[in-house]
């Protein structure tokens, strides 16, 4: 089947305008780094590819990048629409003074890459504009673009677009708007395989692993606009609200969870019937989405997820799990300096984040606990003197999870068991 | 206009308030930071009585037509100067010291016009000035000489020879760099705690004990996180003790335990700490002392502390005096000796009172406690009982700040149901509302009846905070101190114990809460006659005014509905 596929992607390849490049003979997997953010997440290899989001336009992120074998500077243009002809050559210049400081950071800069969502109708414009950038380009610094995938309808004119551009990635999420129950679109590779391969250029499939956190009611306000939590996650949400979980067709969770009376969490008010929709993410959802995208043959050059985990961030796969380095189970401690008692921050590491269901995590001290002062919001309570246990929610596992501080008078060790 | 007035002082508190942010922590003598060895700066290190000289540097005499006047010239107003150096050099009439000022002038000129980017010029400099502490015989030009030759090293990045440099410099009778320029120089050149580089070239430093000891003192200072430090502390512990056992002869004995106590106990080793202390035996060494209380105490030996921390106290002159009276503070708490403890608290008191930084030294070496005076509060409020106070009066009547105590006592015995007692304090005092109010509350409560009672309770509840609240204590800030739920330091029975305390304290204190007490049972007891619905009425009004603070909540709306399903089914 997927030798099918292939055949019929080099013919279309063959009958397109566009001018053709050799097929790419390795499969890459590379990693949007959005926001500055660039969590603790650690893989053990390199990553292919890292797209790093340029910070105010001009230098990449001061954090510690993930490392890669070849780094994209990403330009953003956050507004919608196709900038106006005479910014594009603002870009060239900026693209040089970075390169000049990725180089004195020793970091492998292949190219650049525009994240611009032209409308559908301006393509023609957004190709002069690709071409005027590239112009201005270094000889040998590659330019990409991401794709919105209402370009690739027929009849759009994105051939001019992708004739200027060394590749192209698809972006499949978000692509309704932020207001629907589903993040990722699906990737169908016998759908999608064949409009992108006629172009004769290398192109990666952008898939999402992120979710969200959106306010919901049972008696919405028609017009008002969609609220956005960065921080909450199904942890904060204690007994007081209803769950309801729903699983959609591109392997994504959504979890919504509704107030049963008038309550609050944090300063943020609930009546009853108003709560937060978490859409997440799974590890299979986002596997599926690869597999489909290789079966693309072709031109797909590999894949790239959108993003690299941020610091606190919980509703994503993180992308151990994407390429099956999952991490043990484990409690760890920080001493708290107490003189009087040994006293200990304890953190969960490695909590199960997709686990269907309610997991009850028990940490066992090898001695009594004199206490146990939970962090706040966190469900986990001293259930024996030495067993401290968590209940966490489905979908609510984190990688790091602090528990709260225990207080023994000497110095205990700590294990933990998940039973589910 | 009064409005914009009125926002411009708004705007004004606020951003005092921000910038001062509150600190009610308590019981810092629980925190293991607290007890770590005093901290130390370049000044620590400055011998007492050293003779400085000030004379202007090389170069910046005075400029006139003569060839040095002009070389002078040249260097204040740079130009350049290659002629009038070599006429200068080449003037026989000039002094031995003029002849100096000229070489040391030509160095720096070097020197200014170099940049560690581009070495070569200040590597020529630093060959000049090198020359020249060899032929040079001018005090003030060679102190100047080498004051640039560690700037150079400094600029360089080679802290090891510039540290030694100022550090020699700063101890050096007739020194011409003055000792704010040496100080600042030494914490530029290393920081507060000295970094990876020092502990790198430690064992450089084992030329001499005065070199030796304030490497080691800089690497075992205390380290906050917020410093952003990566130094490991074992990797400390270890380079220090190995660079120690191999230079023993090289510092004396005692110099020698000490700096290895500090390197124990900044590792959190005070059992090792314990041991080398035995090797000293005797000492008034303030640090010393220090570091036997604290190692005492941090090995929960809280009687062994005692002696240690008594002996800082009267031997030290400055602010780890304070220290001492903290700790002690720390040690007969653990100790359960409250009198004790309430006279330190109050001789810290009566020290602070004027001011809201009392010890500013103390953040110098890094010992810190909060300034809200809480401990003292609770001391006096809640943890010491009533006869500990009673004693501390007969023990100490004349410290300073006593009326602190005395004013306590009254209030302890006011909740006690003691007025006539408490007036009597009062009055002594000169309290001139209190007293009278005790006085009155003394008849209300002789009279037992219903009626008495009812009558004793109103007053009561009129006087919210007028007579079991400690007012000269408290400022509308109590709640932040009443945290032993969220303190983690305590032992389980210290907890339960503080828990028990805080809670009988917000119960003893709060006039409203007895007030409905004492109407609902006169209520019980007298059923629905007028005086019963009477009581029933206030105690209502009692139970709706209590703050949400107070606690209790469940108790009072139960009470409140019974209440009000009395007063309704009459």
């Amino acid at each position: 089947m997927s030798s099918l596929l292939c055949l019929i992607a080099l013919l279309c390849a063959c009958g397109g305008g566009v001018n053709k490049q050799p097929l790419p003979t390795t499969w890459t997997t590379g990693y949007w780094v959005w926001g500055g953010q660039s969590g603790p997440a650690s893989l053990a290899k390199p990553l292919d590819a890292a797209y790093v989001q340029v910070a105010q336009d001009e230098y990449l992120p001061d954090k510690k990048l993930p490392a890669a074998q070849a780094y994209w500077a990403v330009y953003r243009f956050e507004s919608q629409g196709v900038p106006e002809l005479a910014r594009a050559s603002e870009i060239p210049p900026k693209v040089e003074r970075l390169l000049t400081e990725a180089r004195r950071q020793q970091l492998n800069v292949v190219g650049i890459q525009l994240d611009i969502d032209s409308p559908t109708s301006r393509l023609a414009d957004y190709a002069q504009f690709l071409a005027a950038v590239k112009k201005g380009l270094a000889p040998g610094t590659k330019l990409s673009i991401t794709a919105l995938l209402d370009w690739f309808r027929d009849g759009t004119g994105v051939e001019a677009v992708i004739e200027q551009v060394d590749e192209f990635v698809p972006q499949f999420y978000d692509a309704g708007g932020a207001e629907r129950e589903v993040i990722a679109a699906k990737v169908d590779a016998a759908k999608w395989g064949a409009r992108f391969n006629r172009f004769g250029k290398p192109y990666r499939i952008g898939i999402s692993t992120f979710g969200r956190a959106k306010f919901v009611s049972d008696h919405p306000r028609p017009g008002e606009p969609t609220t956005l939590y960065r921080e909450v996650t199904p942890l904060d949400l204690g007994s007081e609200f209803a769950r309801e979980t729903v699983h959609n067709d591109v392997g994504e969770v959504v979890l919504t969870y509704r107030a049963m009376h008038e309550t609050s969490v944090d300063y943020q008010r609930f009546q009853a019937g108003e709560g937060v929709q978490f859409v997440v993410p799974t590890p299979e959802g986002v596997r599926a989405a690869t597999a489909e995208a290789k079966k693309m043959g072709g031109y797909a050059a590999g894949v790239v997820y959108f993003r690299w985990p941020g610091e606190f961030e919980s509703l994503l796969v993180p992308p151990e799990e994407i390429f099956g380095e999952t991490k043990t189970l484990a409690v760890e401690t920080e001493d708290g300096g107490c003189v009087a008692v040994k006293c200990v921050d304890v953190v969960l590491r490695h909590a199960d984040r997709f686990a269907p269901g309610v997991v009850r995590y028990r940490v066992r001290s090898s001695a009594p606990l004199d206490y146990f002062l939970p962090v706040e919001r966190i469900p986990v309570r001293l259930a024996a003197p030495d067993v401290v246990e968590l209940t966490v929610p489905p979908f609510a596992g984190r990688d790091r999870l602090a528990l709260g501080r225990a207080v023994s008078s000497h110095a205990v060790i700590f294990t933990v068991e998940a039973v589910r | 206009m009064r409005i914009l007035r009125m926002g411009a002082v708004l705007l004004l508190g606020l951003s005092f308030a921000w910038a001062c942010g509150f600190d009610g922590t308590l019981r810092e003598y629980l925190d293991v930071h607290f007890w770590l060895p005093f901290a130390k700066t370049a000044k620590n290190f400055e011998k007492p009585s050293v003779r400085r000289i000030s004379v202007p540097y090389a170069g910046m005499g005075k400029v006139d037509a003569t060839l040095l006047g002009q070389l002078r010239g040249v260097y204040q107003y740079p130009a350049d100067n290659a002629a009038i150096l070599a006429a200068a050099r080449a003037d026989r009439s000039l002094s031995q010291r003029d002849r100096e000022e000229v070489e040391l002038i030509d160095a720096k000129i070097d020197m200014r016009s170099g940049s560690p980017e581009v070495p070569r010029l200040l590597r020529g400099a630093q060959a000049k000035l090198e020359q020249f502490l060899k032929t040079a015989r001018t005090p003030e030009w060679l102190s100047e000489a080498r004051g640039w030759l560690a700037h150079i090293h400094h600029v360089m990045g080679e802290q090891t020879e510039a540290g030694k440099i100022y550090l020699d410099e700063l101890n050096r009778d007739g020194s011409n760099l003055s000792r704010e320029t040496l100080l600042n120089s030494l914490k530029m050149n290393y920081g507060i705690t000295g970094d990876q580089q020092l502990l790198d070239h430690l064992e450089e430093y084992f030329d001499t004990a005065e070199h030796a000891a304030f490497a080691i003192q800089l690497l075992t200072n205390p380290r906050w996180e917020r410093n952003g430090t990566t130094l490991d502390r074992r990797e400390i512990y270890a380079r220090v003790n190995g660079l120690l056992q191999k230079h023993w002869r090289i510092l004396r004995s005692p110099t020698l335990a000490v700096l290895t106590m500090r390197a124990a106990l900044s590792m959190g080793d005070p059992g090792q700490a314990l041991k080398i202390a035995e090797r000293v035996g005797d000492s008034r060494d303030p640090d010393y002392l220090w570091m036997l209380g604290s190692a005492h105490f941090v090995s929960r030996d809280y009687a062994g502390a005692e002696d240690s921390l008594l002996r800082l106290f009267e031997v030290a002159k400055d602010d780890r005096k304070a220290a001492a009276a903290y700790g002690l503070c720390g040690v007969y708490q653990k100790l359960g000796l409250p009198v004790e403890q309430l006279r330190f608290a109050l001789w810290l008191s009566a020290q602070s009172s004027d001011h809201w930084n009392p010890f500013p030294d103390t953040y110098d070496y890094s010992v810190y406690w909060a300034a809200s005076g809480f401990d003292l509060d609770l001391l006096l409020d809640a943890e010491a009982p009533t006869e500990a106070l009673d004693q501390f009066l007969e023990r100490y009547p004349d410290v300073q700040n006593v009326r602190l105590v005395k004013y306590a006592l009254a209030v302890r015995l006011a909740r006690e149901n003691r007025y006539a007692e408490a007036a009597d304090i009062y009055e002594a005092i000169g309290q001139k509302r209190r007293g009278p109010r005790m006085r009155q509350l003394a008849a209300l409560w002789a009279d037992q009846t219903p009626e008495g009672r009812f009558a004793f309770a109103e007053y009561v509840g009129s006087n919210s905070v007028g007579i079991y609240f400690n007012d000269s204590l408290w400022d509308g800030d109590q709640r932040y101190a009443l945290i032993a739920t969220s303190d983690s330091r305590l032992t389980r029975e210290e907890r339960d114990s503080h828990i028990a305390r805080e809670r009988k304290l917000r119960d003893d204190q709060e006039e409203l809460w007895r007030a409905q007490l004492i109407l609902r049972e006169v209520m019980d007891e007298v059923g629905r006659t007028e005086l019963g619905i009477k009581a029933a009425r206030l105690a209502q009004r009692d139970l709706r005014k209590l703050s949400e603070r107070f606690g209790r909540r469940d108790e009072i709306r139960e009470a409140d509905i019974q209440v009000t399903r009395w007063l309704r089914a009459r």
